[in-house]
C-alpha cells in the first residue's frame, strides 16, 4: 500500500511536471515533421504564459473593494486560455512568414521570438501589473480537476486530483498527433512536406499551406504549454517563466526523433527523473552530506545526455527540415 | 533621349546595381536595428511614454551627456564593456556557425570559463602579468574542452548539437553553483565568518583593472579586440579557417574534398568554447572581481543573437556586439521614466527578426534601380 501510494503520488507530480514541456514539445513536433525548425518554443510558451494571465485578469468585471481596482482573481480562466492560444497562433504566423514565405533563416527567426518575448513581456508585465517581478494571482486552473468524479477512485484517484485541464491535453494530444500522423491522409501529406517538399508539390499538396497550417498550429501547443504554466501550475505570470523549459522541450523532441509518442516519452523520462531526485532529496536529506545537491538537480540533464549518447544514437530529422521551399526549384 | 545622358544619370544607379549585392550585406543589419527602434519607440508610445525623451535617455545614458563624459569613457565605458564580453559570446557562437553547428551552449561554456578564472583567481598570486594570461589560457583550455565534448558527442555519437549544448548548460550552471560555490570554492572555506555568497574575491594581481577612475572599463575591451583579430585572421586566412567555413557550407563536398570534416567541427567547438569561456573570465576578473552567489547574466544566450546580426562574421558580430553594448549601457538611464533595462532586448529581438527575413529587406533592396536600368535597356534597344 505504502508503495503504490509512493508509485502514486510520483507519476501525478510527473504528469503535473512534464506537461508543459509535452505540449511545447509536441509544438516543435508538428512544426518541424512539416520542415520547419521551431526553434522558438521557449520565446511563445513565455507569450503564452503571460497572456494567459492577461486574459484571466482582463475578463475580470468586477471591483476589489479593498484595491479600489479590478478584481484579478474575478477573471475567467477559459479567456486566458484563449488569449495564450491566439498569442501563440500569431507568433506562430509570425514565424511561418519569415520561414515559409520570405523563406529566411528559422533558426534566427526562432531566436529572434525567443529574445523579443524575453524583453517584451517585461515591458508588458511593467505597463499591465506595474511589476517586474510576478503578476498578482488570478482566476487559474490551479487545483481543478477536469474530471472531480474520477479523483474518488481508490489509490489512483489522486493522479486525477491534480490533473487539471492541461494535464489531460498533455496525455491525450501525443496520440491524437500520432494517429493524425501516421493514419490520416492528412498527416502523410503533412510528412510528405517535411521529407520531400518537391515531390509532395508535384503529386498536388499544397506545401506553403501545410507548413503554415503546422506552424501555427506549433505556436498553438506552445502557447498552451506557457498557459499551463501560468494558469495550470501556478496562478500567476512570474518573469522568470518558461525558465528554459522551451528549450528543454527541443531537447525532448529530438530525444523523441520527432515521433509525437516517443517525444512524450522522452519527456516523462526527463521529468520522472527531475521527480525522483526531488523525492530522494526530501526523504534521506542524510545523502545530500556525501553527494552535493548540485548533482542531484544536475542529474536530469547529465542522464538524458548518457543516454543520448550512449543507446539512442543517431538522430535523424525529417529530411527537409530547415529548408525553405521554393516552387519551381531545381533539386 | 540618348542613351548617354541617362547613363550620366544612372550613374548612381548603375553603381548601386553593380555594388548591390556586396552592400545589401552591410546594409540589412543596419535597416533591421533602425526597424526595431522603430517599432519600439511605437511600443513605448503606446503604453503612454514618451519614445523621444525614452531614446534621448539612451543615447545620453549610450554614450555620455557632456562633452567631458564622453573623452573619459564615464558613461560610454559600461557600455563598452558589456559591448567586449557581448563580443567574446557573440565570436564563440559565429565560429561555430561557420562550421555549421548551432552553439546554444554558450552560456555553460561562459559559466565554466567564470568559476575556472574565480577559482584560479584567488589560489594564484604572482603578478598581473603572468596571473591574468595564465588564467586565461587555462580558462580557453577548460571552457575550449567543454565546448569540443559537445561537438565530439556530435561526430561520434551522432547527438544533435542543440540537445547536447542545451543539457551542458544545465549541468554547468547546476554543479557550479549548486556544488562548486556552495560548497568546495565557497567563501566560508577560506575566509570563515564571510558574510558573502560565492567565491572569495580574486588576488589584486588577477583583476583587469579600470583605465581610468569613474569608468569600470578595463582591459576585456583590449581582449576582445585582440579575439576579434585572431578570429577574423582564423577565419579568412588559415587552412584551419577554410576547412571550418567549407564543412559549415556543405559538409558532403568537404569530405569529399579530403578535409577531415569531423576534425574541423570539434577544433571550431573548442575554439567556440574557449572564447565564451574568456568571455566568463573577463567578468570575472574585471567587473564582478568573484563568482557570486548566483550568476547567469544571460550573456551566452546574447551572444547568438549578435553572432546573427553580424552576419556570423568577425567584424560584423564585433560592431552588432559593441552597438547593443552601448545601448544596452544607456538603457539603464530609461529607467528614469520606468521602462526596464531589459527594454532593449525588443529592439534586438525584432532586430534579429527582420535579419532572418532579410531575403524581404533584399528583395526590396534589390528593387531600388530595377525599374530605371528597365527604361534604360529600353532605351538602348530603342537606339538600335
Amino acid at each position: 500500500m505504502q508503495t503504490t501510494n509512493l508509485f502514486v503520488s510520483l507519476i501525478s507530480s510527473a504528469l503535473q511536471f512534464g506537461t508543459p514541456i509535452i505540449l511545447a514539445a509536441l509544438g516543435g513536433v508538428m512544426c518541424e515533421n512539416a520542415g520547419v525548425v521551431n526553434i522558438a518554443l521557449e520565446g511563445m510558451m513565455r507569450m503564452g504564459g503571460f497572456f494567459a494571465v492577461l486574459g484571466s485578469y482582463m475578463s475580470s468585471k468586477g471591483i476589489d473593494p479593498i484595491l479600489g481596482s479590478r478584481n484579478p482573481l474575478g477573471g475567467n480562466p477559459w479567456i486566458g486560455i484563449l488569449f495564450g492560444i491566439a498569442v501563440g497562433a500569431l507568433v506562430g504566423l509570425l514565424h511561418g512568414y519569415i520561414s515559409i514565405s520570405l523563406k529566411g533563416n528559422q533558426i534566427i527567426s526562432g531566436v529572434a521570438i525567443n529574445v523579443f518575448a524575453l524583453g517584451g513581456m517585461t515591458f508588458f508585465l511593467e505597463r499591465y501589473f506595474n511589476t517586474t517581478g510576478h503578476s498578482p494571482s488570478v482566476n487559474s486552473f490551479l487545483g481543478k480537476p477536469l474530471i472531480p468524479a474520477l479523483v474518488k477512485i481508490p489509490v489512483v484517484g489522486e493522479i486525477f486530483a491534480t490533473m487539471n485541464v492541461f494535464v489531460w491535453l498533455a496525455v491525450t494530444l501525443p496520440f491524437i498527433i500520432h494517429f493524425y500522423l501516421y493514419h490520416t491522409p492528412w498527416g502523410l501529406r503533412h510528412r510528405s512536406v517535411g521529407e520531400h517538399p518537391k515531390a509532395a508539390d508535384t503529386l498536388g499538396v499544397n506545401v506553403y499551406l501545410i507548413r503554415y497550417l503546422a506552424t501555427i498550429a506549433s505556436g498553438v501547443l506552445a502557447g498552451l504549454a506557457g498557459v499551463s504554466m501560468s494558469i495550470g501550475q501556478l496562478d500567476l505570470f512570474d518573469n522568470h517563466m518558461p525558465a528554459g523549459l522551451g528549450f528543454i522541450a527541443l531537447a525532448a523532441m529530438i530525444f523523441g526523433k520527432w515521433t509525437p509518442i516517443g517525444t512524450f516519452l522522452a519527456s516523462l523520462f526527463f521529468t520522472g527523473a527531475t521527480v525522483l531526485q526531488i523525492y530522494v532529496q526530501t526523504v534521506a536529506p542524510q545523502v545530500l552530506k556525501i553527494i552535493p545537491r548540485g548533482f542531484f538537480i544536475a542529474f536530469p540533464y547529465i542522464l538524458t545526455l548518457l543516454i543520448l549518447a550512449g543507446f539512442v544514437g543517431r538522430a535523424i530529422p525529417p529530411a527537409a527540415d530547415g529548408t525553405p521551399y521554393e516552387k519551381g526549384e531545381k533539386l | 533621349m540618348s542613351t548617354k545622358t541617362l547613363e550620366s544619370s544612372n550613374g548612381i544607379l548603375n553603381w548601386w546595381n553593380r555594388e548591390k549585392e556586396r552592400l545589401s550585406n552591410f546594409l540589412v543589419p543596419i535597416i533591421a536595428i533602425i526597424v526595431g527602434f522603430l517599432v519600439a519607440a511605437i511600443m513605448i508610445a503606446a503604453s503612454g511614454k514618451n519614445p523621444f525623451a525614452a531614446y534621448s535617455l539612451l543615447f545620453r545614458g549610450a554614450i555620455g551627456g557632456s562633452f567631458q563624459e564622453i573623452i573619459t569613457l564615464k558613461v560610454a565605458g559600461e557600455g563598452l564593456l558589456k559591448g567586449a564580453i557581448l563580443t567574446l559570446t557573440g565570436l564563440s557562437v559565429a565560429v561555430a556557425f561557420n562550421v555549421g553547428l548551432f552553439n546554444i551552449g554558450a552560456e555553460g561554456q561562459f559559466i565554466v570559463g567564470a568559476i575556472t578564472a574565480a577559482y584560479l583567481g584567488f589560489k594564484l598570486d604572482i603578478s598581473p602579468w603572468i596571473n591574468i594570461p595564465l588564467i586565461l589560457i587555462a580558462v580557453a583550455v577548460i571552457s575550449g574542452l567543454y565546448g569540443a565534448f559537445a561537438g565530439w558527442l556530435k561526430i561520434k555519437r551522432g547527438v544533435h548539437e542543440v540537445i547536447t549544448t542545451i543539457m551542458l548548460n544545465w549541468i554547468a550552471v547546476n554543479l557550479v553553483e549548486n556544488w562548486l560555490v556552495v560548497g568546495p570554492f565557497n567563501i566560508l572555506r577560506y575566509q570563515p565568518g564571510a558574510v558573502l555568497a560565492g567565491t572569495p574575491y580574486v588576488k589584486a594581481s588577477s583583476r583587469l583593472k579600470p583605465f581610468f577612475t569613474g569608468t569600470r572599463l578595463n582591459a576585456s575591451i583590449i581582449i576582445a579586440i585582440i579575439a576579434v583579430i585572431l578570429v577574423y585572421l582564423l577565419l579568412t586566412r588559415t587552412v584551419l579557417g577554410y576547412e571550418i567555413r567549407a564543412t559549415g557550407k556543405n559538409p558532403k563536398a568537404a569530405k569529399y574534398a579530403g578535409i577531415n570534416t569531423g576534425k574541423a567541427m570539434v577544433t571550431a567547438m573548442f575554439i567556440s568554447g574557449a572564447l565564451a569561456g574568456i568571455s566568463g573570465a573577463c567578468m570575472i576578473l574585471g567587473t564582478e572581481g568573484r563568482y557570486p552567489g548566483v550568476f547567469r547574466p544571460g550573456y551566452g544566450f546574447d551572444g547568438i543573437t549578435m553572432a546573427l546580426i553580424g552576419g556570423s562574421g568577425a567584424i560584423g558580430t564585433f560592431f552588432a556586439a559593441i552597438f547593443f553594448g552601448l545601448v544596452r549601457g544607456g538603457a539603464t538611464g530609461m529607467q528614469l521614466i520606468g521602462i526596464h533595462k531589459t527594454f532593449t532586448d525588443i529592439i534586438q529581438g525584432i532586430a534579429t527578426l527582420f535579419v532572418a527575413g532579410q531575403v524581404g529587406i533584399k528583395f526590396l533592396l534589390y528593387r531600388i534601380g530595377e525599374k530605371k536600368v528597365l527604361t534604360k535597356e529600353v532605351a538602348e534597344s530603342a537606339d538600335d
